[in-house]
């Protein structure tokens, strides 16, 4: 696949993310971009002068023949005065680890996400104003695109029910002292909160911290009933409990 | 195994799989895992 990262300066960011979202607008299915905001890491390929100060990534993959690949990613690749530009055929695989070498065990983590049916003004402006106030170097916010082919199927036809184009906004705090725990945590709160008014009022479930368990509703939606008889008919003792948890009405209990 | 902490969490594929997948993971989970608090 065609796929790799284009990093920008965070002082261009209102545009380039103004720009993003038309272009995910008219994006084939098998474009997708997401877009990460945070301190530069220490990549190779980012000049060692910017390693630490705010940018903006577009993450891009495109599924499908290169040289269209290289047409429906041109658009993007002509934003603005990138600082890098590593857009290249890649294995699958390769693509899927690129960001692995920033997510090694042993931090402290805690997500906090929006769906948004339209990327507002207001809503780019929240991110870049948490952007500057980054509680810890590891931290970011990110955008994830959601589009194509996944629209054309009725909501009710899966548990998944969001089924319009969208954007998923994570906020992803990422730090190593406890001590600083309450700090991160309301960064991630605060920027959720800033935004909660423009969204779409559903959330992908992998992007929950475990105090989210009362959004249950809004991960699945209407069809969270159909879940729900399920979940009686295979689990009714609520074996599996953990995490975001379908309620059963009245668990049996057979300890006794 | 994954699925013993799964609770519907990626599921975008249809209701028969659904129900199957969690048919599956639950018989699975009667016979391999010993229910313990937390």
């Amino acid at each position: 696949m065609l796929s790799g990262l284009i990093v920008h300066p965070i002082a261009d960011a209102a545009s380039l993310l103004q720009s993003y979202r038309d272009i995910c607008a008219n994006a084939p299915d098998e474009l997708t971009v997401w877009t990460v905001m945070r301190q530069a890491p220490p990549l190779p390929f980012t000049p060692e002068d910017w390693h630490g100060k705010e940018v903006l990534i577009f993450a891009a993959c495109y599924a499908g023949d290169m040289k269209e690949g290289e047409r429906a990613l041109r658009q993007l690749r002509s934003l603005g005065r990138p600082i890098a530009d590593v857009i290249g055929p890649h294995p699958y695989t390769g693509w899927q680890q690129a960001f692995d070498p920033l997510l090694t065990p042993g931090a402290r983590n805690y997500w906090k996400s929006n769906d948004f049916l339209h990327l507002s003004d207001q809503v780019i402006e929240s991110i870049l104003a948490a952007i500057a106030t980054l509680p810890d170097p590891q931290s970011e916010v990110f955008i994830a695109h959601l589009g194509g082919a996944m629209t054309r199927v009725d909501p009710a036809a899966t548990p998944f029910p969001q089924r319009n184009r969208h954007f998923i906004m994570n906020v992803h705090p990422r730090w190593s002292d406890p001590a600083r725990d309450e700090i991160c945590i309301a960064w991630a709160r605060d920027l959720f909160d800033r935004t909660a008014q423009q969204a779409a009022g559903s959330v992908y479930v992998n992007f929950m911290p475990s105090d989210d368990d009362n959004r249950i509703a809004e991960v699945y939606g209407p069809n969270i009933e159909k879940l729900r008889v399920i979940k009686a008919k295979y689990d009714p003792e609520n074996l599996f409990r953990l995490d975001y948890n379908i309620a059963v009405k009245s668990p049996v209990d057979r300890s006794k | 195994m994954i699925i013993i902490g799964l609770n519907f969490t990626l599921l975008p594929v249809s209701w028969a799989a659904t129900e199957a997948f969690i048919a599956l993971s639950r018989a699975a989970a009667a016979t391999r895992w010993t229910d313990q608090a937390g």
